[in-house]
């Protein structure tokens, strides 16, 4: 009773990646048997898996189910097959069958349901999945907040967003991505952050640029605002399967960084500050010249990404205040002491 | 037909009576519900109109309900009047995005046109200045009345803080003069303090979770980080940070061939991985070798060698925790060595549920049943 | 041209639920029955219905897997169905244009207009089961006033 229910295609890895199988040998035994020979692994406490009871007649059925799945997955198979042996170069049409292919593979959906986090993105179907988890969700948000916080328009028109981005800092141990628009103390964002960008087309070796500006400089001359940059790195190379941004990469690529990391002070009585992260994918490699910033007061960002051709695929932000710690992170930077602003406008 | 008169006369008295009007003197008792229900009027309306200059706070436009709405730098009242958030020329405008609303705003200058273009960056005005003298002082020293309440716990707990850092750097300079004296007698002063604040920075990352060649690297790449920073603030040259930084990795190349942390956090002599592996596997075969059957009791000594083969610096936490659930079982399964008789003395009862039969046993378990 | 009613697909394995109407009683209903009702009236709608079944994660895949299966099928099963409705359709207007062709008369007659032309009584719709009477016995065509 408890042999595998898959004879086709799913449990034939010759042509087909590893990663699209259950990792724990346990787990997959459970996933492709009708019944659950081991009891309900997933479950932890005895307790519950003493409990536990099948739906009633579900080992009968499931058998029948995955066939039919397997099939039809199979036809797909066969389809990809015909368009390689014609030559065909749609690498997209390919992908698209690919994803149709294993979408209802149970193994692929157990994957995507509860391990989300060690999926192997260079697989279609899981970025499928990867995608819709992040537009449910992550996608909204950051255009919300990107929104809300007028940072599209006043740093760049608009933005559709392609990528997920995640950023962390190095402050301390906790291992958690900020929130989009979150404030952040200076002690926080003292030390340059770490960045995850998932993207969910296949990419292998794509170009990054990012830029972290801050439009919210006070200009007192002209009694209004200009935007500086505080941190630019170009030519970042990503892929699906290394999508991070960490202290090992910076440390043996120096030659991303455009304009060293300036961490955000803000001045007394100024209120929030906006820290915008853009990230841009580009065509190929940035042009010295264009790609060079001279000055990082008054920067044109729009200038800049028009003269570098990049294209917006993702941002994040955080806002900064004044706090107790500002001078400390201006003296580390060899800043000058902030100035102090009226509190009432005037 | 003729009436006789009686009768006509009769008709036409009553006739009289009922034409002429009689007046009776009366008072109205009920009044109309819509009487003396006027209220003066409320003075709304546009108190600005186009182009007038305003200051911040000025009243645009007074009204029932929002037949305006707020447009630009312009706010709105509970009772929905409309003012001035910024300095500036009122403009009654419409917007392309809401085609049933009109827009009240503020233009920041006389000639510009509202809205403004929706994918350029909004016109805005900073309005405070800087302040100097005494007035910077007073406002630079400021803070909220929660803030200073709160200043002398603040200090108080970055003081615990700074200590326990101080007494932890104490423990690793004496650990390290202790337990590595090849290493000590071969380090200054000053070394010993960079090698303990060294040890302290990857006790940190450990305990947040992070491998131990992570926290290693996170260590070395933050120190050149703030060699970096000090070359910043003009402090060390050029050539001077290259030959620090490198001297520095050196130093943490030095450093970390000789210690490493242990799996409760205590320094140890450094192992690399294959070392590592194969005490892993070593140990393994001995623990087997010692409790060959897990089913059957053990002494008290086989049990303490035990535990310190487990402790050791080969295992994880995590592998710590398996291989003692799995060796050292605190009650042994129930097989004829382990169970004894009601009638026996020193016995334990134990009351148990059997959950086939689903009723609750007791079962007499021999001392032996128990991790000594 | 052929038109899919989506609303109208009959699908074989949807047992349709026959309302039943009953004699009604004055009396209102028995004491035991009208507690139940005024039991099950106090309770919200949420604790009415059936709880939701707590899958381990193997058996909520395995269920998933088997819905998907079923939605599969039955898209299978309503594409043939719509196929054969749609050859039917298509032939219908083959005989009828080809009609037209041959004798312009005869399809003038076959699509004329009847006024007061009914669906007979004595046709039943065709339905999944057998109706509660199976013949009204005592049926008789209306006479037609002469």
């Amino acid at each position: 009773m408890s042999s595998s229910v898959s004879r086709g295609i799913w449990s034939n890895f010759t042509n087909r990646s590893k990663s699209l199988a259950i990792k724990s040998a346990k787990l997959q035994k459970a996933v492709l048997s009708p019944d659950l020979p081991n009891g309900p692994v997933s479950l932890k406490a005895l307790s519950s898996k003493r409990k536990y009871y099948s739906p009633i007649d579900l080992d009968k059925i499931y058998p029948l189910a995955y066939e039919i799945l397997e099939k039809k997955s199979e036809k797909i198979y066969s389809k990809i097959e015909d368009l390689k042996k014609k030559g065909s170069e749609n690498v997209e049409e390919i992908n698209d069958l690919l994803v149709e292919a294993e979408i209802n593979n149970p193994e692929v959906v157990y994957n995507s349901l509860y391990a989300a986090n060690t999926i192997d993105l260079t697989q279609p179907v899981y970025r499928h999945y990867a995608k819709k988890q992040w537009e449910s969700y992550n996608k909204m948000i950051t255009m919300q907040r990107l929104e809300t916080l007028s940072i599209i328009p006043d740093t760049l028109p608009t933005l559709e967003p392609e990528v997920d981005v995640h950023m962390k800092f190095p402050h301390n141990n906790v291992d958690t991505w900020v929130e989009p628009g979150s404030i952040l103390s200076s002690n926080v964002t003292s030390k340059p952050p770490i960045f995850k960008i998932t993207e969910f087309k296949e990419s292998k070796n794509d170009l990054y640029t990012i830029l972290i500006v801050n439009p919210d400089t006070p200009d007192v001359e002209n009694n209004s605002y200009t935007t500086t940059l505080h941190w630019a790195l170009k030519d970042v190379e990503l892929s699906n399967n290394d999508s991070i941004i960490d202290i090992q990469k910076l440390d043996s690529n120096p030659q991303y960084s455009i304009v060293d990391y300036l961490p955000p002070t803000p001045e007394k009585n100024l209120g929030k500050q906006r820290f915008a992260v853009w990230i841009f994918r580009q065509d190929g490699k940035l042009n010295e010249e264009t790609s060079k910033v001279e000055n990082i007061n008054n920067f044109q960002i729009r200038e800049f990404v028009e003269n570098n051709k990049l294209q917006a695929v993702g941002a994040h932000a955080w806002r900064s205040v004044w706090d107790l710690n500002v001078e400390n992170v201006r003296k580390e930077y060899g800043l000058p002491a902030g100035r102090i602003f009226s509190r009432d406008s005037f | 037909m003729l009436l006789p008169d009686s009768i006509t006369t009769t008709k036409n008295s009553l006739v009289s009576f009922i034409k002429c009007q009689i007046r009776f003197a009366h008072k109205k008792v009920v009044s109309s519900k819509t009487h003396m229900q006027d209220s003066p009027g409320k003075r709304l309306g546009a108190k600005k109109y186009e182009n007038h200059q305003v200051k911040i706070g000025q009243i645009l436009y007074r009204q029932r309900g929002t037949k305006w709405y707020p447009g630009i730098n312009v706010g709105i009242g509970k009772d929905h009047t409309l003012f001035a958030l910024q300095p500036g020329f009122v403009k009654y405008y419409l917007d392309p995005f809401h085609p049933k609303r009109k827009f009240i705003g503020i233009a920041l200058n006389k000639d510009d046109k509202l809205p403004y273009p929706h994918f350029e960056p909004t016109k805005r005005r900073l309005g405070r200045d800087v302040l100097d003298g005494k007035k910077a002082e007073f406002e630079a020293n400021y803070l909220p009345r929660n803030v200073q309440i709160l200043q002398p716990k603040i200090n108080e707990e970055l003081n615990k803080r700074i200590e326990k850092r101080n007494g932890k750097l104490l423990k690793f300079k004496d650990e390290i003069k202790k337990n590595f004296p090849n290493l000590s007698s071969s380090l200054t002063e000053e070394q010993l303090d960079l090698a303990a604040n060294r040890l302290l920075s990857i006790d940190g990352y450990l305990r947040g979770g992070k491998s131990i060649d992570d926290a290693r690297f996170s260590t070395t790449y933050y120190y050149i980080y703030d060699l970096k920073l000090s070359n910043k603030r003009n402090e060390i040259s050029i050539d001077e940070l290259n030959t620090k930084s490198s001297n520095y990795k050196e130093f943490a190349s030095k450093i970390d061939s000789e210690i490493m942390f242990a799996p409760d956090f205590s320094l140890t002599k450094n192992l690399t991985f294959d070392e590592l592996s194969s005490l892993k596997t070593k140990s393994f075969a001995e623990l087997e070798k010692l409790i060959p059957d897990i089913t059957k009791p053990i002494n008290k000594k086989t049990k303490e060698h035990a535990l310190s083969i487990i402790n050791s610096v080969a295992f994880s936490l995590k592998e710590q925790i398996k291989l003692k659930r799995r060796f050292l079982k605190p009650t042994l399964p129930e097989t004829n060595e382990t169970i004894g008789n009601a009638k026996d003395k020193k016995v334990i009862a134990i009351q148990k549920m059997n959950i086939e039969t689903r009723q609750v046993e007791t079962i007499y378990r021999t001392k032996n049943a128990f991790l000594p | 041209m052929y038109t899919s009613r989506a609303a109208i697909r009959v699908v074989s394995h949807v047992k349709p639920t026959q309302q039943v109407r009953y004699k009604r009683d004055k009396t209102g209903l028995n004491p035991q029955l009208e507690r139940i009702v005024s039991q099950l009236s106090v309770m919200s709608a949420g604790r009415k219905q059936p709880r939701l079944l707590k899958l381990c994660n193997e058996d909520y895949v395995k269920h998933k897997t088997v819905m998907k299966a079923w939605s599969h099928y039955r898209k299978a099963k309503i594409q043939e169905n719509e196929k054969l409705l749609q050859k039917q359709y298509e032939s219908m207007k083959e005989a009828v244009s080809e009609l037209q062709n041959l004798s312009p008369e005869l399809f003038e007659i076959a699509n004329e207009h009847q006024y007061g032309k009914r669906f007979p009584l004595e046709l039943r719709v065709p339905t999944e089961y057998p109706p509660r009477q199976i013949w009204f016995y005592d049926y008789f065509p209306k006479q037609e006033a002469k």
